[in-house]
């Protein structure tokens, strides 16, 4: 009897002899927080990741060939659209954003997400095992530069955001309330003012960050802050003085003709400032498939969507000698059918800026979208200078020539513009007939409180502005000077206040 | 020296040391021989003299034995000293020395639920039951020809909910118990086949299981810790018996096709085109384009369609079904084997869809001596299946069963597919006959279940079992889709996959278990014993695309000019757990079960590594008592109550630990892989805890002929795990978060009558019935709502406290602007013949504001009515299942009836709104290529009653008589056929309304475009030698 109560209790105790280490597993796919950072390929690889979200914006978020990209130029109210179920679209069309629209909390979420990564990077970076000073610098160049870029575009879209320059450590106490606009903008310059003391490259045709990318955001920074609503207006000088530095360094030039500008096969080089950047197999977009006029044959591409075409009342603004308004200058209103060549399609004027005879054959996007781009510096400097010296000086006029000169049309002098306005008007003008359609338009409304108005060719006040379809139903209020803040985003923090108009 | 040898058992086998040298430390007895036989007749009656058929009659201490026929006769072969054992379930077994002509009398138990139930960690006398345990039995099972067992447990136990949400061949099952405990974990009950926890049901042919136990309440499950909160379900397969060799087969072949009753009308060709013609002059003065001159291909010379084609005639067909199930048993009283074998090759209705499984068993029992025994299953499945189906929302089969053309042709003139691309401004979606030919989407699986086990006796009543089990799982997806399938490959020219999947489940698990009588009345069970588990998962895949010719398919992905990146998984957990049971019973009249679980699991925080799950549970059988005897008409009457606590452990793997994210970039043309943020760690992630209250009544009438068990349960499960939203300000969207509280409460009625019990007539009826409420009490830190998939067009499902799962969300579609309302319509925009949505919080717009909770998904009450009646030779049953208070959003109404002209529509968009038909919900028919604009929004509209009454089951049977057996030499041969799905009643006008075309966790009743459901008619044999 007693043996029998030894071996219960042996038993027993053997049976109950877990050890601990039992549940510990380790993952084998992917690094915690705590294993990376820690061998010298992980610092280009943490560099890369801040990057990669430059991508979100031109993927589809919805069915109906939806995508972040449209909400920009629906926005202009410059734009038609083929497709009727894309409701995401066609809220900001009708200039009735809700704040539910998947748009706005995609721009949001994906540049927070690329402004996290960068937190983490320039607190990571110095740490990382044999990695060379000089490496280690360049690399933060870039970081801080994308996350000056992130925000300056999240502080335009929505106006006071939260201002987060610290990595995450707990899903605890993550809710913030909105930053002063003003203290954005000082992180913003001081991010670029980082970046442009490092070890960047003045240029270079990678698709990295250079240091004349960080000068040429730079400008548009100081532009945009001499602009609604900070109104900062020596930021004007500054503005200037940055985009002098981009244009005298000789580092860029305007392509020679706008095929050359469109072609897919100019990277990072020439006009391209700052792309975001695409490869066969490895990033692809949808813009072209995207843009084709809808159903047409075309093409090869099985959907051919017809998202969005130019209202033709933003076609009758431009000089009819504009090489960019003329057939596949800018846009095209006809092509050979896929099915026979013979057989011409024709169809209201669509954008051909982007379109990329490389993907007609494999299918797959990869042209490089512009996100800086030498004509927009051009023009900032104009723009700039008009405004610090309250009159254009010769530079100003010849970067505005330049760019009109390219489009087949006559060179102006300084007494074609009677007054500092007309000048100002007038690079308004061409800034919507050279960036149209590139995500810029919006930032220029929003930052000048006016708009092109199309109908009658002029510029206008944007509140009050009747946008030129709809028989009058759509109009600009305050409301659309900003964004919706996300409601998916006010639902979890319960510090964020709405936009005006929104709620 | 006996202290020393039993030691060294259990260390051996916790050590997983070689054993096979203990083993030899005592002699087997060998087979003794008998002499002298000689045959022996007689007949098996119950007291009220008739036969019972399918008593065992055994020879004591031989393995020699035999069952009784139809007429509860037997004959054996034995010795004259020889003493029989007469037993039968339900049934005291006799003991009586073999004389001539015997005549027995088998009384019914006096506990008359004496047989065994099975309970986690041991088995159970029924009466002795303090739980809500429901037990299926074999015969059940085997009623319905289902190539899935799941499909045979449809209706069968109250509380326990299997839908079968697709027509696939092989179905497509989801099933749970009593409501849904989880949001983000799974909702699936935890299977355990012979032991072995997780293992898949599915694999099993249904020929090979012996019982199925459903464990509803805490105080059964508890035993199973933190995976027992969604029910637990335990399946025994068939072993060998002690006996002489029994070698059956069972054999069906059968058709299925699409009832003409649920073809879905689609639009025929005319009306397709006066639909189209009056979308042109939707604007005014716009023409039809002269589709004669544009499209000869399609439109004679006066603009009438040549073709007109019925796509769900020409893409489904008449599909085959043949199923073979062999088995053999048999053995000693010292050794038991059980070998099994089988076969089912199932057509599905919609072309080159088919379900075709392979499966082989073994069991063998060895009783090594007195104090060993030692038991092996191993059991084989391999499944094939193709189904070219997948990817709702895309364009695929399903939907353009409804969406083609009817004006296309299936082939074109010159051979080509026909397609919607041919007729102008449409999608330009396939053909789904092109679809489903040239579309492979093929799953093969490959399956092992192993199970070792010894049991030792260490004293009486005192028992140590120690078991080693593993799965093993090899899943493969090999796919192609062909080089002119538009919208699905033709831009990539071709696209090949081949994913693997292989899962290695090792379980080690060790109890004792002892049991003992103490002065007569006081019964006591009790177990003790640890468990590890351990689980691996890889995955591999590879995709190609560019392929020159569609000759190579997926079997040679080097041909293909574009290789997309490889990629590989791996994934893994581990579980170690106490657990334990004390089961007391006092004279047969009081009883209490306490059980105790502790469970360990890698996949939670460094701060709950461990949880508790206790539970308790008292019974009473008033029916013993004293007071009791008179009333004769009761013959059971028991009360039972139970609390308990379990867990759901089942959220993905290392959750609780940060991870870094995958990102990629491109420098120079070249790839650079970006490591960034990823997951943020959460060191207190735990299980989710449910606390279920149960309080039930069984009891039998009339000798047990009449029982109806009743049950009323409340669960609240607290600490769900959600994926819960952060400020994305942080850069993370979620984090899984142990946050809010659910409830489900239910009633369960089941009703068992032998109505008629006579020697050529008997007819029983089984009616099951459950009624389950859920509400969410709390959810994330602020009651937030939670919007959840499936997503199209918007989040269709919301998490709202105070509502229950499974609600679906969207806006209420009053009908449409009528011209009389052209200047209120116009304040939202909207024009006469647009639809017309409420505003519900009157601000004047349609925003998402207006959004309200549209329906749910969830049935009121369900139930099944199953009859079984024999007359003489022929047995004649049915299954009628029924379900009440269901809603199904259907989403095709988005693309067949809200939007037209890019591919077909409804018959129903003939009532669309014009000038002269003002009072309907369809807007205006518009054609979308010209942007004339449809309203796309989730809403009321798309919310249909989905309850249903169907005729799941129907078998007529003839076993031959025993004059006919003599002459073939057979023990049994029976006929049958079956029909299933004979009869639908319900006012769901989709293909069916047990459905769900998506994988999300409250997708249940959320169809867009599924796979249509067979009637179906099978004749079969089942054959005993």
């Amino acid at each position: 009897m007693k043996n029998k109560f030894l071996y219960l209790i042996g038993s027993a105790s053997l049976l109950l002899s877990g050890c601990d280490s039992y549940l510990d597993v380790s993952p084998k796919t992917f690094f915690t927080t705590e294993t990376f950072y820690t061998q010298p390929e992980h610092a280009q690889q943490a560099v890369s990741a801040c990057y990669d979200l430059l991508h979100r914006p031109y993927r589809g978020v919805a069915t109906y060939g939806e995508s972040p990209f449209f909400m920009l130029e629906f926005a202009t109210g410059m734009c038609d659209t083929s497709v009727g179920q894309a409701s995401y679209s066609a809220e900001f069309r009708e200039a009735n954003a809700s704040e539910d629209n998947l748009y706005a909390w995609d721009w949001w979420q994906s540049y927070y997400q690329g402004i996290e990564n960068c937190n983490i990077a320039l607190s990571k970076l110095p740490g990382v095992p044999g990695v060379s000073q000089s490496e280690v610098s360049q690399y933060m160049g870039e970081v801080y530069f994308l996350r000056a870029y992130y925000y300056f575009i999240l502080t335009q879209l929505y106006g006071d955001i939260p201002l987060k320059i610290n990595p995450t450590e707990s899903a605890e106490n993550v809710n913030m309330p909105r930053t002063a606009l003003a203290e954005v903008y000082k992180q913003i310059e001081s991010d670029l003012l980082e970046a442009e003391k490092s070890s960047l490259p003045n240029t270079s045709t990678s698709g990295k960050v250079t240091k004349g990318a960080v000068k040429s955001l730079l400008s548009k920074v100081y532009l945009t802050m001499a602009g609604y609503p900070l109104q900062n207006k020596e930021m004007y000088a500054k503005s200037a003085a940055k985009a002098k530095e981009v244009i005298d360094n000789g580092w860029y030039d305007l392509f020679q003709t706008l095929d050359d500008l469109r072609s897919s096969k100019n990277r990072n080089n020439v006009e391209h400032i700052f792309c975001t950047q695409y490869a066969i197999g490895i990033a692809e977009h949808a813009l072209q498939d995207w843009l084709l006029p809808r159903y047409s044959r075309i093409s090869n591409f099985s959907n051919e969507y017809g998202c969005f075409y130019p209202n033709t009342a933003f076609l009758t603004t431009y000089d009819p000698a504009d090489k960019r308004v003329r057939e596949k200058g800018f846009f095209y209103s006809s092509y050979p059918s896929v099915d026979d060549p013979d057989k011409i399609v024709e169809f209201p004027p669509h954008l051909y800026k982007f379109f990329d005879e490389e993907a007609m054959a494999t299918l797959k996007g990869t042209r490089n979208y512009d996100n800086l781009r030498y004509a927009d510096v051009l023009l900032i400097y104009a723009e700039a200078q008009n405004e610090a010296d309250g009159a254009p000086n010769s530079q100003a006029i010849e970067c505005y020539n330049k760019v009109r000169q390219r489009a087949g049309l006559g060179a102006s002098s300084i007494s074609d513009f009677g007054s500092q306005n007309a000048f100002r008007e007038a690079v308004w003008k061409e800034r919507y007939w050279e960036l149209c359609f590139e995500n810029q338009n919006w930032f220029d409304m929003a930052r000048t409180r006016k708009v092109f108005n199309l109908k009658e060719n002029k510029i206008s006040d944007f509140v009050g502005y009747v946008l030129p379809y709809g028989d009058g139903a759509f109009k600009f209020t305050e409301k659309q000077l900003l964004f919706p803040v996300p409601l998916r985003e006010r639902q979890t923090n319960s510090e964020l206040t709405q936009n005006p108009g929104y709620k | 020296m006996e202290f020393t040898r039993m030691m060294a058992l259990p260390i051996a086998l916790l050590t997983f040391l070689p054993f096979s040298t203990v083993l030899k430390a005592e002699n087997d007895v060998a087979f003794m021989v008998q002499q002298n036989k000689k045959s022996v007749v007689g007949v098996v009656v119950d007291v009220a003299g008739l036969p019972l058929i399918g008593v065992n009659v055994g020879v004591k201490g031989t393995s020699e034995g035999t069952i009784t026929d139809l007429d509860g006769k037997f004959n054996l072969n034995v010795s004259p000293q020889s003493v029989l054992v007469i037993s039968y379930i339900g049934y005291k077994t006799v003991e009586i020395p073999v004389k001539e002509n015997l005549r027995v009398i088998l009384e019914e138990d006096s506990q008359a639920l004496d047989e065994v139930v099975v309970i986690g960690y041991g088995s159970i006398k029924k009466s002795d039951l303090t739980g809500s345990v429901a037990n299926v039995s074999s015969e059940k099972i085997l009623e319905k020809n289902s190539t899935n067992p799941l499909g045979a447990l449809q209706g069968k136990v109250a509380g326990f909910t299997v839908n079968n949400n697709s027509g696939l061949p092989g179905g497509n099952f989801k099933v749970n118990i009593r409501g849904y405990n989880s949001i983000n974990a799974t909702n699936d009950p935890l299977f355990v086949i012979d032991g072995v926890i997780g293992a898949d049901f599915g694999m099993l042919n249904p020929s090979d299981i012996e019982s199925v136990d459903v464990l509803k309440d805490a105080s059964s499950t508890a035993i199973y810790g933190a995976r027992g909160a969604n029910g637990v379900i335990l399946v025994t397969t068939k072993k060998g018996k002690s006996g002489s060799a029994r070698v059956s087969y069972n054999g069906s072949v059968g058709i299925g096709y699409l009832p003409a009753d649920r073809k879905i009308d689609v639009l025929n060709s005319a009306q397709y085109m006066d639909m189209e013609r009056q979308a042109w002059s939707y604007k005014e003065g716009r023409q039809m384009p002269d589709y004669a001159k544009l499209e000869p291909g399609l439109f004679h010379p006066d603009g009438t369609p040549i073709y007109d084609t019925d796509w769900q005639d020409e893409a489904t067909r008449t599909a085959i079904t043949t199923s073979h199930a062999l088995a053999i048993t048999g053995g000693t009283d010292k050794l038991t084997s059980s070998l099994s074998l089988g076969y089912d090759n199932n057509q599905g209705i919609l072309l080159t869809t088919y379900f075709n499984k392979y499966t082989a068993k073994l069991s063998n029992s060895y009783q090594v001596n007195n104090w060993l025994k030692a038991d092996m299953n191993l059991a084989i499945m391999h499944t094939e299946k193709n189904d070219p189906t997948e990817g709702a929302g895309g364009l695929n089969a399903p939907r353009m069963l409804l969406e083609a053309l009817p004006i296309i042709p299936v082939y074109q003139t010159d051979g080509s597919w026909g397609t919607n691309a041919q007729h102008q401004g449409t999608e330009g979606g396939e053909n789904p006959v092109n679809l489903l030919t040239n579309m492979i989407n093929k799953y093969t699986n490959t399956k092992g279940l192993g199970d070792f086990n010894i049991t030792l006796t260490l004293a009486k009543g005192l028992e140590l079992k120690s078991s080693f089990s593993s799965q093993i799982s090899w899943l493969k997806n090999d796919r192609y889709n062909g080089r002119n399938l538009s919208a699905v490959a033709k831009d990539q020219k071709g696209i090949a996959s081949i994913a693997t999947e292989r899962t290695i489940y090792l379980q080690n698990e060790n109890y004792l278990s002892y049991s003992h009588v103490f002065n007569k009345v006081h019964s006591l069970n009790a177990m003790v014993g640890a468990s590890w588990n351990k689980n691996d998962l890889e995955k591999v895949r590879a995709e190609s695309q560019g392929f020159s010719d569609d000759f190579y398919l997926y079997h040679n992905l080097g041909v293909g000019s574009n290789p997309r990146p490889g990629s590989s998984d791996w994934d893994g957990w581990r579980m170690n757990s106490y657990f334990g049971r004390v089961n007391y019973v006092y004279d047969n009249r009081y009883l209490a079960t306490v059980t105790f679980r502790m469970d360990g699991s890698s996949r939670f925080g460094k701060n709950n590594k461990y949880a508790s799950f206790p539970s308790a549970a008292l019974a009473w059988r008033v029916s013993e008592e004293g007071f009791m005897k008179s009333v004769s008409f009761i013959s059971n009457l028991k009360l039972r109550t139970s609390y308990g606590m379990t867990g759901n452990d089942a959220i993905p793997n290392f959750r609780a630990i940060s991870a870094t994210g995958n990102y990629t970039t491109v420098f120079d043309g070249n790839r650079y892989n970006g490591i960034g943020l990823g997951r943020i760690p959460n060191p207190d992630l735990k299980w989710e805890r449910t606390g279920q209250f149960d309080v039930g009544v069984d009891l039998g009438l009339f000798n047990n002929r009449l029982n109806i068990a009743f049950d009323y349960y409340y669960k609240k499960t607290q600490d769900l795990l959600l994926e819960a939203p952060v400020a994305s300000t942080s850069g993370y969207t979620s984090v899984m978060k142990n946050i809010g509280n659910l409830e489900n409460k239910g009633v369960e009625l089941t009703i068992n009558a032998e109505a008629i019990r006579t020697k050529d007539f008997s007819w029983s009826l089984d009616f099951i019935l459950s009624s389950n409420r859920n509400k969410i009490l709390k959810l994330g830190t602020n009651n937030e709502d939670i919007y959840m998939g499936p997503y199209f067009l918007d989040a269709t499902n919301i998490l709202r406290v105070g509502e229950a799962v499974n609600s679906y969300v969207g806006y209420v579609r009053l009908g449409t602007w009528g011209t009389a309302e052209a200047a209120e319509a116009a304040k939202f925009g909207k024009k006469p013949g647009d639809l017309k949505f409420e505003d519900l919080n009157k601000d004047g717009k349609i925003d998402a504001e207006d959004r309200t909770i549209i329906g749910n998904g969830l049935p009121k009450f369900e139930g099944n009515l199953s009859s079984s009646m024999r007359y003489k030779n022929f047995d004649f049953s049915f299954d009628i299942a029924f379900r009440s208070g269901n809603d199904i959003m259907r989403l095709d109404y988005a693309t067949v009836e809200d939007r037209q002209t890019l591919s077909n529509s409804l018959t129903t968009v003939m009532n669309a709104w014009t000038p002269s038909n003002q009072n309907t919900n369809i807007a205006s028919v518009r054609v979308d290529s010209q942007g004339d604009g449809s309203e796309l929004k989730l809403n009321s509209h798309y919310i249909e009653d989905g309850s249903f009454i169907r005729g799941s089951n129907l078998v007529f049977g003839y076993s031959f008589g025993d004059n006919v057996l003599k002459a073939i030499k057979l023990q049994k041969l029976r006929v049958y056929v079956n029909a299933q799905n004979f009869f639908l009643l319900t006012k769901y006008k989709g293909y069916d309304p047990e459905t769900t075309t998506y994988g999300d966790t409250f997708a249940q009743g959320v169809e867009f475009f599924n796979y249509p459901k067979a009637r179906s008619f099978n004749f079969g044999v089942n054959v005993v030698f």
